[in-house]
């Protein structure tokens, strides 16, 4: 291309007419050649579109949470969704049930949840259920901080599942990497999990889109439309439709069941055996240390935070092992009571109630809100403006 | 790291406004040098040390040419430093592997143990960079560089270092010399480079790719359509893929007041093989030209020689990709395709009364036919490809209609740009709205993950 046929001939730069002039060189095979204001018209341009997108999305696609709704296990990674459903219960007087795959119900359907039953003893849509299935409190803590702002000022009741101490591998503080749940929620650099060895390149992408909404909103897309890949790999998969036909706008069910679909009979009846896990410290658990920080997010936006400590199945703990927890747990409890969070330990259930070693059955979480709704700590919790 | 990772923004965004602030400074120089070692060392913590090997030995070289009249031994030096850490590094499986398969057809037993060194990236082109200085220096086309932090920024410097362009002494050096004067216009331009090399590689390359390793990874299980579609594919996936990196490659030198040259342009809008050799790789095509073919005679002496010069340094050319036979036969391809096309392609008839679409199409359908053995895993699977295209029979495809599309569209974009139509493109509002869709795009619709360019394993 000759660089006087462009409208932005090479001897306009005011370099080119200097002494230290820069040898001739062709700009590009194309004209897609802006100037410095043309840049920044641009710019405004791609950050009004950016902004624009995820907002004119919650217009067009329909999102009506009843009163025991729970992100559908197949968006359990949409952190766009969950942000939505923030915002969509914040204006509501709901307290909100946070926790991993407990709160979330992974062997009940969402009218069998710690929630339902708070609710149905409250006589009304009182509490909304926020658990993320599979989120341990490394992951928990990254969602409150970046997906979880409009919850600022409301009643949370955390739920702090013990399992995930258990064991260095469930404390992530093993030296090997493995594959765990919500790697995107984990903190990219510090504190250092060992276990996570994602390339410099994609912790760095992954916290660009923390704070880019349009990408988690991209992400909401792939999830809810395109079987959680990116556009490309669908594309390939389905190489004659049409992409834009994909797009129903109707997310999935709340009840539709994880897959595979969890074996919903006590641990007893499946034949599990007990277990003996090592545990790890409190004071050395990453995870615990994760916990206290959402507990002190939420705290610092002026959430008022109870926790529940549990359920956990001790019957399926092996006897050297109990000891163990009921330390752990008595350690957890004095640490709430120190920092004045109000909680409650419900009293061990009957080990039929659960279907492992955290996760009640249907009953069992109407006996925990039962024994929660008594509390008279809970009480004055729930009372408080 | 690659520039179109979020290790390479951070990493610019680190270097960048300190590079600025020193470009009028002794420290110019030093700085970039440093970035440049650090950008190297972050695919490798080894490699500088290569890098730093080859950097001593083509400056030692020079210096010495400088100080006597018997330049041709140290210019040796050079030729067999470099040449032979390519061998090294590059061509000793290939070549153990073939004297091994030879003693075997012998019916010896023996075999030499196969070496196990991993290619380095970019060895390839600096090495090629650093001897555009110690053989123009030899030539007396370029001056001696006293210092040695410049020279070797020269040969280090980031934009260029893992996929060229392969610049010369002349012109980087050169620029090197002297402050340069940033302007916002710079930065512009720079940014206006980067954003396409990302949308060629993000959205373009990076999908073609996977429909062109499903088919190449199992060409048997593939029909004649799926074969030809991703022979196709590939052949705009190695375009998008390698004149991607070059434009980011120009656009990051660009933001830094440097000046790099042209490496593609729009090679499939050639009229003939030897207009695409203008168009594509520029850098390493008019390398071979000035130290291969002129070197060898050119076509100063006689047409046989001319044919043989050119074929000769087609298949050289054809291994400087890779080190397997595949290579080899792809540049004898393509240096066959010039010994017959040149007559013809002087012709009046051939200039004047071929429809130029009926040429464009013939040069994509030649240079297509010639990728299948560049791309291929093996010689096998080249010739099954062939094989099965030739015995055609409809199955489908499978190609993505939306891919073909945005190729299509692409395609178009080229030709109204090389055609009377182009003024339609130049407006201000046109070129806007070109970049906001080619950044939302990318936003929206890039692959996850990192994925490797096709050059960085030459």
């Amino acid at each position: 291309m000759p660089p006087s046929s462009h409208p932005y001939p090479e001897t306009r730069s005011p370099a080119a007419r200097s002494p230290a002039a820069k040898p001739p060189a062709a700009f590009g095979s194309n004209e897609i050649r802006l100037s410095p204001r043309q840049w920044l018209i641009a710019a405004a341009i791609v950050a009004v579109v950016f902004a624009a997108l995820p907002a004119a999305w919650e217009r067009i696609e329909s999102f009506e949470p009843g009163p025991d709704y729970r992100i559908p296990y197949r968006l359990g990674e949409d952190y766009w969704l969950y942000r939505r459903y923030c915002r969509r219960v914040c204006p509501e007087e709901r307290t909100l049930v946070v926790g991993d795959s407990v709160v979330w119900g992974h062997y009940v359907s969402s009218h069998e949840t710690l929630s339902h039953y708070l609710n149905e003893l409250a006589g009304g849509e009182r509490f909304a259920n926020l658990g993320l299935d599979g989120i341990h409190p490394a992951a928990l803590a990254g969602l409150l901080e970046d997906y979880a702002r409009d919850l600022s000022g409301k009643r949370v009741l955390l739920v702090c599942n013990p399992l995930w101490m258990s064991s260095p591998t469930h404390d992530l503080q093993s030296d090997k990497s493995f594959s765990f749940n919500h790697p995107r929620l984990v903190p990219q650099f510090f504190p250092r999990i060992p276990c996570y060895k994602e390339p410099l390149a994609n912790r760095l992408g992954i916290v660009v889109e923390r704070h880019v909404p349009l990408f988690a909103w991209v992400g909401h897309l792939r999830n809810a439309y395109f079987d959680n890949s990116d556009f490309a790999a669908w594309l390939l998969e389905h190489p004659g439709e049409n992409p834009a036909a994909a797009v129903t706008l109707e997310l999935p069910s709340p009840d539709e069941p994880p897959s595979p679909p969890p074996d919903a009979r006590p641990w007893t009846v499946k034949g599990l055996k007990p277990f003996n896990p090592p545990w790890v410290e409190l004071e050395t658990s990453l995870q615990w240390r994760s916990f206290c920080r959402g507990i002190e997010i939420l705290r610092g936006r002026g959430n008022r935070v109870f926790v529940l400590v549990g359920p956990f199945n001790e019957p399926m703990l092996d006897p050297r092992s109990l000891d163990t927890y009921r330390r752990r747990k008595a350690e957890i409890g004095a640490w709430l009571a120190r920092h004045e969070v109000p909680h409650y330990v419900p009293a061990p259930l009957a080990s039929e109630l659960y279907a492992d070693a955290s996760h009640p059955l249907a009953e069992g979480y109407a006996e925990i809100a039962g024994q929660l709704w008594a509390e008279e700590s809970f009480a004055a919790f729930c009372r408080k403006d | 790291m690659y520039f179109q990772t979020w290790t390479f923004a951070l990493f610019f965004l680190l270097f960048w406004p300190v590079y600025l602030l020193v470009k009028g400074t002794r420290l110019r120089i030093p700085w970039l040098l440093a970035a440049s070692y650090v950008f190297y060392a972050s695919l490798n913590p080894l490699y500088p040390i290569l890098l730093l090997y080859a950097t001593t030995v083509d400056y030692v070289a020079v210096t010495g040419m400088a100080k006597t009249r018997a330049k041709t031994p140290w210019l040796l030096l050079s030729l067999v430093s470099s040449l032979g850490l390519l061998g090294l590094f590059k061509y000793s499986r290939l070549v153990v592997e073939t004297l091994n398969a030879l003693l075997g057809q012998c019916g010896l037993s023996y075999a030499i143990p196969v070496p196990g060194m991993i290619l380095p990236v970019g060895l390839s082109f600096f090495l090629f960079q650093s001897l555009t200085y110690t053989i123009g220096h030899y030539r007396g086309e370029v001056e001696r560089e006293p210092n040695f932090l410049r020279y070797a920024a020269f040969v280090a410097f980031f934009p260029t270092l893992l996929m060229g362009p392969i610049e010369r002494a002349r012109n980087l050096l050169s620029q090197l010399r002297q402050p340069p004067a940033v302007t916002w216009h710079d930065g512009a331009e720079g940014l206006s480079l980067f954003v396409v090399g990302l949308f060629k590689k993000l959205l373009l390359a990076d999908f073609l790719a996977l429909y062109v390793d499903k088919v190449y990874a199992a060409p048997g299980h593939f029909g004649s359509p799926a074969l030809l579609m991703a022979t196709f594919a590939f052949a705009w996936q190695v375009y998008f893929d390698f004149s991607g990196y070059t434009d980011m490659a120009r656009g990051v030198a660009r933001a830094m007041g440097i000046r790099l040259m042209l490496n593609f342009n729009n090679p499939y809008l050639a009229t003939g093989l030897g207009d695409f050799w203008r168009r594509w790789h520029i850098s390493l095509s008019t390398w071979f030209r000035d130290y291969l073919y002129i070197p060898l005679g050119g076509n100063r002496r006689g047409t046989l020689s001319t044919y043989r010069n050119m074929f000769f340094t087609m298949v050289i050319s054809g291994l400087w990709h890779g080190a397997t036979w595949n290579f080899a036969l792809w540049g004898a391809i393509h240096g066959l395709g010039r010994v017959f096309t040149r007559k013809l392609e002087e012709t009046a008839f051939y200039r004047d009364r071929v429809p130029g679409f009926v040429k464009r199409l013939y040069v994509f359908l030649f240079v297509s036919f010639a990728w299948i053995f560049f791309r291929a895993e093996s010689f096998g699977d080249a010739w099954q490809i062939v094989a099965r295209i030739a015995a055609w029979a409809w199955t489908d495809p499978g190609f993505p209609i939306v891919l073909l599309a945005l190729v299509a569209a692409v395609w178009l974009y080229e030709a109204v740009f090389e055609c009377r139509l182009r003024a339609i493109l130049q407006p201000a509002p046109v070129r806007i709205g070109f970049a906001v869709v080619l950044v939302v795009c990318i936003a929206l619709f890039a692959r996850s993950g990192v994925q490797p360019f096709i050059y960085s394993q030459f």
